[in-house]
């Protein structure tokens, strides 16, 4: 360190030629030696033994001889700087999995790729999304250090099947630095090839080792084929078969296993006392888990983790204990039903990653809307009569003792009468829809046909034979759901699709249809959706047509106003920026709704 | 060589009157290994009169370039900077220095030639010799995947995240 001042000397002061390749030297005023020397971009021209030299003196020369000339008795300023560094060093990981050394040697030479797969722009929205949660600077600048995903994945030649979406890249990229996310795009944006580019660059960056991923049992097959895909390198397990093969699957070093709700709720004392640690857990359709108390969402939440990743399409299904709960697996004990929008909101939004397909891909089809309002036959009103003014009896009969079940039992009742007739078996949905169907199919064209019941589509099976359906509900094996989806993807004869609403809702690519009925109304519309979106969805190359039945003058159209009302509570949390939440609909509210519109039905 | 090639990206920018210098070690697929970020560096009047244009290069490599790569832990095997005066640099480093300059920055000093050109970038040295150009050649060849402005994004942004943690001063 030099002292705070220190001078040039005088007698030291060399005369002005001797500055030319020496430049001024500083000493210290009470030390002889040299302690600095500063260049100065001198030009000076001589006459020398008759030769003439031009001198030239740049105005900053001039003014530093002045400067020093004048300054030859006094003190001048420091010159020195006094740089201070701070620095980070960032271990790197290797991967540890054996597998992916071998198939993508780090050592290899990068290829060449096509530019516009990477192009800058995507490379720029596919940086970082710094969790705010991340408190440390180091752990924050090695974040904002990292390369952008398609980077990472060109350098390391990890190859895709085809080009994610510029929205993808985003996803991956919000979902690489965090521990705990929900990813929530709307259905049919690819929410499961987000996260499987993001474990798979987490495995191959040295973060991650072991992952679990829990999905409904219908959609483990479309994981693994997902995942063969878009992560063929990495390897995987289903873990299924009986308690032994499970216990032993479980203890496999697989990096990603893969699982469903029911299975972690039968293994979890197993999982427990075996301690494993998964450095992520991907629950998919995590609004299996919205309620708090169920087993599945308890088992799921007891599970140690360093990541907690939810995905769905729908994270506020009815009500905000939905979304509490979900949170309670992805963040515990971090929101509360009971806070206000506006903290809501804010609490939420560095957590939660939700695009709509008008926000990121306008580019696909339009989905129109068909609401065909339709009367009931003869047969059919009768019984509806009949039913109602019974059920309103009884109702009535019950007094203070009604409950919830009671008012859901009539309407289940009223809404099969909507469906067919019990006894002629008549049905005025059936006759438009054969008629609706006659023109889908003479155009070479596939259809889906959802229904909560599954006696209704066995009905509308037989009924439709010649169209060649097939069926796809929960009462089928997972062996023969998956036929049926085979069959009705690459069989040209086969043009119908008949599924109910809890098994063919959630997970399927059915872009070969262009046509969606909804033979009957669900209770909740972001489910409606769900199913819409299994047509509706990118590689959807056309338009897709939603043609919705509704028997005027029944608990159909009350039902419709109920889903208007949902719908509304799930845009105002999720889709709005700025509109308030009004308040989430309690079980009393729900209950008194239903009471109101029983009455008044 | 026979190890992967580590890249040292090398930045300064301006903060008010003074510069912050910043240099990132990376692997050769982008992955940052080292970041050192210097405080506010405000050079004075005396500074300016005495150094006169010679200050720039004087500052950002003799002084700021010099003190980071005398921090960094692994040694880099190529230095690449976002502003020319960084070609000087080779005085104090015995690494191969290039610059790397937009396609549509102006055309560089007639001392420099491109080494390489990138699909929106050009590199340039002022090197002469045969086998430094051989062997910076060979680095970018074995990186040509990578985008080599990119990473100044990233230091820019983790300068501008620094200065809000406090971690680096606002300059006077």
């Amino acid at each position: 360190m030099l002292p705070d001042n220190y001078h040039c000397p005088p007698r030291r002061f060399p005369p002005a030629s001797a500055l030319v390749g020496y430049g001024l030297e500083f000493r210290e005023a009470t030390e002889p030696h040299i302690i600095n020397v500063i260049s100065l971009p001198v030009a000076l021209s001589l006459k020398v033994k008759e030769v003439p030299i031009h001198i030239k003196f740049g105005a900053n020369l001039v003014q530093s001889l002045d400067l020093h000339i004048q300054a030859r008795s006094r003190t001048v300023q420091v010159l020195h700087f006094d740089i201070r560094v701070r620095s980070y060093c960032f271990p790197v990981s290797e991967p540890s999995f054996v597998n992916l050394r071998q198939h993508y040697p780090a050592d290899a030479a990068s290829p060449s790729h096509p530019s516009e797969e990477y192009d800058n722009p995507v490379a720029v929205k596919a940086r970082y999304k710094l969790p705010r949660d991340t408190l440390r600077t180091q752990d924050r600048l090695l974040l904002l250090l990292q390369p952008p995903a398609p980077i990472v994945f060109r350098q390391r030649r990890l190859p895709l099947p085809t080009k994610p979406y510029p929205y993808q890249w985003q996803g991956i990229a919000f979902l690489l630095p965090r521990h705990s996310a929900l990813l929530a795009d709307e259905m049919g944006l690819g929410k499961t090839i987000q996260a499987i580019l993001s474990l798979r660059l987490l495995f191959h960056l040295g973060e991650v080792n072991q992952a679990l991923i829990v999905c409904p049992k219908a959609l483990v097959p479309n994981w693994t084929k997902e995942l063969q895909s878009w992560a063929p390198e990495i390897p995987y397990e289903i873990i299924a078969g009986d308690i032994v093969f499970r216990q032993r699957l479980w203890c496999n070093p697989v990096p990603i296993k893969i699982t469903n709700y029911e299975t972690v709720v039968r293994d979890r004392d197993y999982l427990l006392e075996l301690g494993t640690c998964f450095d992520v857990i991907i629950a998919d359709e995590a609004q299996r888990i919205k309620n708090r108390e169920s087993q599945a969402a308890q088992a799921l939440c007891q599970l140690p983790r360093m990541r907690s990743w939810a995905l769905t399409g729908t994270p506020l299904e009815n009500r905000l204990e939905d979304l509490v709960s979900i949170f309670h697996f992805i963040k515990p004990n971090y929101i509360r039903a009971e806070m206000k929008p506006q903290e809501l909101r804010d609490a939420l939004q560095d957590y939660i990653l939700r695009r709509t397909k008008d926000q990121v891909a306008p580019e696909l089809p339009p989905k129109v809307y068909r609401d065909i309002p339709l009367e009931l036959t003869c047969p059919q009103a009768q019984s509806y009569r009949r039913a109602k003014e019974e059920g309103v009896v009884w109702l009535r009969k019950l007094g203070r003792q009604v409950t919830i079940n009671h008012l859901l039992a009539l309407i289940q009742r009223l809404k099969q009468i909507c469906n067919f007739d019990p006894e002629t078996g008549e049905s005025a949905k059936l006759e438009q829809l054969q008629a609706d169907l006659l023109e889908v199919s003479a155009c070479g064209r596939k259809a889906i046909v959802f229904s909560q019941w599954v006696e209704t589509l066995n009905t509308l099976a037989e009924k439709l034979s010649y169209l060649n359906p097939v069926l796809f509900h929960g009462k089928l094996s997972a062996c023969q759901r998956w036929n049926s989806l085979q069959q009705f993807r690459e069989d040209r004869q086969c043009h119908l699709i008949l599924m109910t609403y809890g098994s063919g809702g959630v997970g399927l690519n059915l872009q070969c249809a262009n046509y969606v009925f909804l033979f009957d109304r669900w209770w909740n519309p972001a489910l409606e959706e769900q199913a819409i979106h299994r047509a509706h969805r990118l590689g959807q190359k056309e338009s897709v047509i939603i043609t919705r039945y509704l028997m005027v003058n029944t608990i159909e159209s009350r039902i419709q106003e109920i889903l208007d009302h949902k719908r509304s509570l799930f845009q105002q949390i999720l889709d709005s920026q700025n509109c308030p939440v009004s308040s989430a609909l309690t079980l009393q509210e729900l209950y008194e709704l239903f009471e109101f519109n029983c009455h008044s039905d | 060589m026979d190890e992967t090639p580590r890249l040292a990206f090398l930045t300064v920018q301006p903060d008010g009157s003074a510069f912050i210098a910043a240099l990132l070690i990376t692997n050769h697929w982008g992955r940052p290994l080292e970041f050192h970020v210097t405080q506010p560096v405000q050079p004075s009047k005396l500074h300016q009169i005495l150094y006169g244009s010679t200050l720039p290069t004087y500052l950002y490599c003799e002084v700021l370039a010099k003190a980071l790569l005398e921090k960094a832990l692994a040694s880099p095997h190529l230095l690449i900077a976002d502003f020319p005066e960084s070609l000087n640099a080779t005085c104090y480093s015995s690494t191969p220095v290039v610059y790397v300059a937009p396609e549509e920055s102006r055309e560089p000093a007639p001392n420099m030639h491109k080494v390489f050109e990138g699909e929106s970038y050009a590199i340039y040295t002022n090197c002469n010799a045969p086998e430094t150009v051989d062997f910076i050649q060979r680095i970018l060849k074995q990186v040509r995947g990578l985008d080599l402005l990119e990473p100044f994004d990233r230091i820019r942004q983790a300068i501008r995240e620094s200065r809000r943690l406090g971690v680096v001063s606002r300059a006077a």
